[in-house]
Formats: C-alpha cells, structure tokens, sequence
C-alpha cells in the first residue's frame, strides 16, 4: 500500500485551494486600522529596540564616537573663528584708539 | 540600560573634550592682550608679522609718536572747551566763535597729518605687503571706514 504507484502520482498531482475564512477581509482590514493607531507607539518600540539593542553593539559605538569628535570639532571651529574675528576688531580699534588723537579725545571725561 | 549609559556618556565625554581641544589649538594663535600701554603693539607684531628688528624700529616710532598724539589730543580738547564756553556766552554769531570753530578744523586736519606721517613711518618698517596691508588700515579709518574688513587678512 504504502509503494502504491497509482496513490502516489495522485498525490503529488493534488492540488489544495484553502476557501479564505469567511471574516478574512474585514479581519484584514482590522489588523491594518489596529497597527495605524498604534503606529506612535510603534515607533518608540521601534526607537527602543535600537536603542538598547542594537546601539551597544561595536559598529553602532565607534559611529557615535566619530559623530561626537565631529560635531564637537565642528562647533569649536565655528566659536573659534567668531572669536578671532572679534579679537581682531577689538585689537585693530585699539590700536587705531592708542594713535588716533581724536579718538583719544572721545575717551577722556568732557 | 547600564551599558547604554556608559555608552551614551562617554560619548558626551569624547564630544567635550574634542570641543576643547579643537579650540585651543585654534584659538592658540590669537594674541589676547590687555588695555594698556604698548599692549596693542604686541598685536601688531603678530598681525604683520614683525620681525624683532622692524618690532624694535615700529616700538620706538610708537613710543616718539606718543606725546606728540598726546600735545594735539590735549589741544583738541582745549580748541573745543573754549568753543563750548563761547557758545554757552553768547545768543549770536561772533567772529570769536567763528575763529574757535576753524581752530578746532584746524587742529583736526594736524591730528590727521600727524597720524598719517607717523603711519607712512611705521609701515616703512614693514615687509611691502604688510606696510600696503597697515596702510589700508589706516586709511580706513582716515575715510571713516571699517579698518578689518579694509586691511584683509594676515598671511
């Protein structure tokens, strides 16, 4: 029975069409509508799992380090290059004050 | 969570002191000097690169041109508190008040001069192109312009 030729071939030409359950579509549609209200909370889940999962991990570590020379190399230039233009000023005023006979004339009480 | 805020930390860490030691080494250049005497001349040394031969030859053009500035400065002062005290005592035109006010001219046109001469001094200790750079500088200010945005940039 069990090497029966005519039950094989008529199994492997059986071909199953499962009938979708009969709330198929609206339980469908359902599961979508459920997912979008929850799509907030889906993000924090999603934020969360990178955050204490996947971050600690080495690539995720090494890419921060790198973001934070950046942006710390990035901020002190932009500062640095503020303050030198500022400290030019003042130095050209100071000097132009300490020649300037009429400049020095507006620093003294009238 | 431990491991993320040892991560999360020492990632501020390495942010902070990457701040600062940019800074420093960009602001390790800048010549922060005081109000004071002979304080602005260290900036200018730095500014157009003086070597200490033109910084010895500039220090002593600066230090002659002191009290000359000072002599105009005080009777600048003097020309307009005689103009103010003419002005306080009378209602209308007098050639006094006349005289004062082309006094005052007077002595703004020999503070320029004066200016002006002691620059053409001090730039002729510089390099060419340093003395052209002065130059502009204090020319801004002779027209009443902005002497940085005149003077360019230092090399």
């Amino acid at each position: 029975m069990k090497d029966d030729p005519k039950l094989r071939q008529t199994l492997q030409a059986w071909q199953v069409s499962p009938s979708a359950a009969p709330d198929f579509n609206n339980s469908v549609w359902r599961r979508v509508t459920a997912e979008e209200d929850h799509g907030l909370a889906g993000i924090w889940t999603r934020l969360g799992d990178w955050l204490f999962v996947h971050l600690p991990g080495p690539v995720y570590i090494s890419a921060l380090l790198c973001a934070a020379i950046v942006i710390g190399f990035t901020t002190a230039s932009l500062k640095a290059s503020r303050a030198r233009d500022h400290y030019r000023a003042e130095h050209v005023r100071q000097y132009l004050n300490s020649i300037d006979p009429l400049a020095m004339t507006e620093n003294m009480p009238r | 969570m431990k491991k993320i805020l040892v991560v999360l930390v020492l990632a501020v860490a390495v942010g902070v002191a990457s701040y600062r030691i940019s800074y420093h080494c960009a602001m390790s250049s800048v010549v922060i000097t005081p109000d004071g005497t002979d304080a602005e001349l260290g900036w200018l040394k730095h500014e157009f690169a003086l070597t200490p031969a033109q910084y010895e030859k500039v220090l002593a053009l600066h230090h002659a041109y002191r009290p000359v500035c000072g002599g105009h400065c005080a009777r600048y002062l003097a020309a307009r508190a005689h103009l103010q005290s003419l002005l306080e005592g009378n209602s209308s035109w007098s050639p006094e008040v006349g005289a004062a006010i082309e006094e005052i001219a007077r002595i703004r046109g020999e503070c320029r001069q004066s200016m002006l001469r002691y620059a053409y001094d001090v730039a002729a200790c510089m390099s060419p192109e340093e003395g052209r750079r002065y130059l502009d500088m204090i020319r801004a200010r002779i027209l009443s312009e902005d002497p940085v945005n005149m003077m360019g940039n230092p090399r």
